[in-house]
């Protein structure tokens, strides 16, 4: 006997579907692409797509219309073209994707240094008959499909296209074209033909994108226009060299890989970039170097926010959820005793988490002081008189808000750096087989603490660049 | 709603609610009808048999994992309650399949052409989800389909097959599906009868003690409420005469006889008798169970008459029997 109806039973269903077809959407598809699939084959209204996907315009809440998400054909075109006004987790949901499937998917997820280089709307022809565009189309290094091998159009390059797809793409990218899809047919718009060639191509080029953006690449400061992508890539190129960076960047989605020990290079987490007008490079002698100040309050909130938010990521991911409830346990203990007893309880999980509460204890402690903290020790820039000194925002009005953001930059990265190591280093306690006698971890275990080799390098055009190998270290201290 | 009912029993449970689905022997032999004619890729068929005799509930509650555990896989089978009113407009008739199956903008303002397209679009999508190129769409309460109504699901079938996916649509009815088929053949709709209504099949009510016997143990043995508790409904309404070794399943004989003396006066039709009375006399004596009546007294013969009574159980013998009786009597000699 049955007390309740399948659910998946039609019209018993609480959930409402829409018509998807589940892995259907090629690697690199643009959101605009997917989102004209599923108006051809959903034919939604207006309201009810907006409802149901797009974010509302907080800044439009006043009226009667707050409801609904701007419909300026300006803001449209922007969300076709990277704004984040697509609710992409929801859609994903919807479409039984995984969140993974947009990844490239706008414009608005490639770093803001290289957005220079994306051009006009562009599509393959060919491809969008089968039901597939990429925003990499407008990438200016690409100028013809990497399938079809035809020239890309857009709207001031036409050749097989109306202007009328394009019109209205930017101006109404959540409508459906009729354009479109007469282009497309039903049977492209469900399952578009894939082809592994052009994945390999739009690949290549999305990690090199990515990439551009995942480290600090210094000099674009100031630009107003963005140098030639001819002349950038080359730029990136010789910077790669003096930084001994590997062509090709391996992305690591799994967090436990990351916190493994390694002696070679590696980036621990992306902090941001700088970005350096050529008129801040300065000589050393230079009185206005000597006339600058620090700002440390400021060194001081900026790295503690950065630990705050490594010592989430650590809970989150170093942590399973038994460990984090014996962290929450352990936290709220105030003896010794007590600690004793909940790592006895706990076993291997409740060590972890102790360690991790060690860690940050001691940083907080030991590194957030203001006599002793990192953020207040010196950093010599050990270059020649001959090699300007960089420091940012020197020869100018002084601002309040104005601070020398390089040196900021720097401090960061080897304070995440080096917090990263000395976490690295307890991990390793906690794999150990520490007696649970040692219930109560002496702070003696966490003495050895470890800052990365760092090194400051500068390249022939007078480009400087920052070393970090938490791996290796050399500095101990207590 | 039941009053004063005893401090023991759970106000949201399924009997008191009468949200559950008891398996019936016809309700396997009409999952076995349509699995037989799903294999046999069947355009259409129908199932026709009186009103309460569980047609409606088997569809809902169990025809779609009876056929999934049949094919060993997925079934894109989709159930459509015909409202009384759907045959007012095409669109609207889109509306409400597209609504039954699910889709989430089946009521968006749109043409009669994109609400047949998009319904299309998702029984297509359901196929391919389920690694098919075929879906069943069953009609329940199609006794009242017009021309009209068939002709767009002739349409629908049609622009399906052209896309290559197959539709097959199953419908259940009511006595007058009996002679639905004979007038559309007779007037202009004979490809209508031809694709939807040549394979049929009668859907039998409860017709022997040993039936009876499996539906009592369904209540026995073969419920659970609450999910995983291992409760049957009989050990929650009646927990210590459950304790005691008492059973529903002995008293089939009784309430086979009971049944059968309540039939009506000169009844024509077969002996078969509604689910959905059998049902409500079950639940009434498992009330009286709980309310502390003796076990015994509780199953006693005059007990079940006394439950089937209050169903109305033999005014609605007559109006099979009447049926009955008109069916046979326009059957030519």
């Amino acid at each position: 006997m049955k007390v309740d109806p399948a659910d998946d039973l039609g019209h018993h269903s609480r959930r409402s579907r829409v018509i998807w077809y589940p892995g259907s959407t090629p690697a690199y598809s643009s959101l605009w692409i997917t989102i004209q699939r599923f108006l051809i084959l959903n034919q939604p209204s207006r309201a009810a797509f907006a409802g149901d996907f797009l974010q509302d315009n907080i800044s439009s809440r006043k009226g009667p219309s707050a409801h609904y998400p701007s419909s300026h054909p300006q803001n449209d075109s922007q969300i076709a073209w990277g704004q984040r006004t697509v609710r992409l987790k929801r859609f994903a949901r919807a479409l039984n994707e995984p969140v993974e499937t947009f990844r490239c998917c706008h414009v608005g997820q490639f770093p803001e240094l290289a957005r220079p280089y994306f051009g006009e709307f562009a599509v393959c022809p060919h491809c969008l008959g089968e039901g597939f565009h990429s925003v990499l189309y407008s990438f200016e290094g690409l100028r013809d499909c990497p399938v079809h091998g035809t020239a890309l159009e857009s709207p001031t390059l036409l050749r097989q296209l109306s202007i009328e797809l394009f019109n209205t793409a930017l101006r109404n990218p959540f409508g459906r074209g009729q354009y479109l899809q007469d282009l497309l047919g039903f049977p492209a718009a469900r399952t578009p033909i894939a082809h592994p060639q052009r994945d390999l191509v739009l690949g290549e080029i999305a990690y090199w994108l990515m990439d551009v953006g995942a480290r600090c690449w210094l000099g674009q400061h100031g630009a107003r226009q963005a140098m030639p992508l001819d002349a950038f890539t080359n730029r990136l190129a010789g910077l790669r060299v003096a930084l001994n960076l590997p062509d090709h960047p391996h992305y690591r989605p799994n967090a436990h890989d990351s916190l493994a020990g390694d002696s070679t290079f590696q980036e621990i987490a992306t902090l941001g970039s700088v970005k350096v007008c050529s008129n801040d490079l300065v000589g050393i002698d230079d009185r206005r170097a000597r006339r600058h100040q620090t700002d440390l309050n400021l060194y001081g909130k900026t790295i503690f926010g950065d630990f705050k938010a490594i010592r989430r990521y650590l809970q989150r991911n170093a942590l399973n959820r038994t460990g984090r409830y014996w962290l929450t346990r352990l936290a709220q203990t105030t003896n010794t005793e007590g600690v004793g007893a909940l790592l006895g309880q706990g076993g291997a999980p409740a060590r972890r988490a102790w360690l991790l509460l060690a860690w940050s204890r001691l940083i907080i402690k030991q590194e957030f002081n203001p006599k002793t903290g990192l953020h207040t020790r010196p950093i010599q820039f050990a270059v020649s008189a001959d090699i300007p000194l960089w420091i940012a925002n020197l020869g100018r009005r002084q601002l309040p808000d104005d601070h020398d953001f390089v040196r900021l930059w720097i401090a960061r990265w080897i304070s995440a750096a080096g917090l990263m190591a000395f976490w690295r280093s307890v991990g390793s306690i906690a794999e150990q087989d520490i007696s649970p006698d040692v219930a109560v971890l002496d702070i003696a275990l966490l003495e050895v603490h470890r800052e990365p080799l760092w090194s400051l390098g500068i390249t022939v055009s007078n480009e400087l660049t920052l070393f970090l190998d938490p791996g290796s270290a050399t500095a101990d201290r207590k | 709603m039941r009053s004063n009912l005893p401090n023991h029993l759970d106000p949201s449970h399924p009997v008191l609610k009468q949200e559950y689905a008891v398996f019936t022997p016809p309700v396997h032999a009409m999952a076995q009808t349509i699995g037989d004619w799903i294999d046999q890729r069947q355009p259409g068929g129908y199932i026709h048999g009186p009103s309460r005799f569980g047609k409606s509930r088997g569809v809902k509650w169990h025809m779609k994992s009876i056929l999934e555990e049949r094919f060993g896989k997925r079934i894109p089978l989709h159930i459509w309650t015909r409202p009384p009113d759907s045959h007012v407009s095409e669109s609207d008739f889109w509306v409400s399949i597209g609504l039954a199956v699910g889709f989430r903008y089946a009521p968006t303002r749109a043409t009669r052409g994109d609400r047949r397209r998009s319904l299309m679009e998702f029984l297509i999508a359901t196929a391919s989800a389920c690694q098919s190129n075929f879906v069943a769409l069953l009609v329940d309460e199609a006794q009242a389909m017009t021309f009209r109504e068939w002709n767009w699901l002739l349409g629908l079938q049609n622009a399906m097959d052209w896309e290559g996916y197959r539709i097959s649509v199953f419908s259940i009815a009511s006595h007058q599906m009996d002679y639905t088929y004979e007038l559309l053949g007779k007037s202009d709709h004979a490809h209508v009868a031809a694709r939807f209504l040549v394979a049929h099949w009668p859907f039998p009510g409860i017709s022997s003690v040993d039936e009876i016997e499996f539906v009592l143990k369904g209540y026995d043995a073969a419920s659970e409420w609450p999910a995983q508790s291992g409760t049957s409904y009989l050990a929650h309404f009646a927990p210590d005469a459950y304790a005691r070794g008492a059973r529903l399943a002995p008293c089939a004989g009784v309430l086979w006889r009971a049944l059968e003396s309540l039939l009506p006066a000169h009844y024509k039709g077969d002996a078969e008798f509604p689910m959905q009375h059998i049902a409500r006399a079950i639940e009434e004596v498992l009330v009286d169970a709980a309310r502390g009546e003796h076990w015994e007294a509780a199953t006693s013969e005059s007990k079940w008459i006394d439950a089937l009574a209050q169903t109305q159980f033999t005014d609605h013998m007559q109006l099979i029997s009447a049926a009955v009786q008109r069916k046979r009597s326009a059957k030519p000699h």
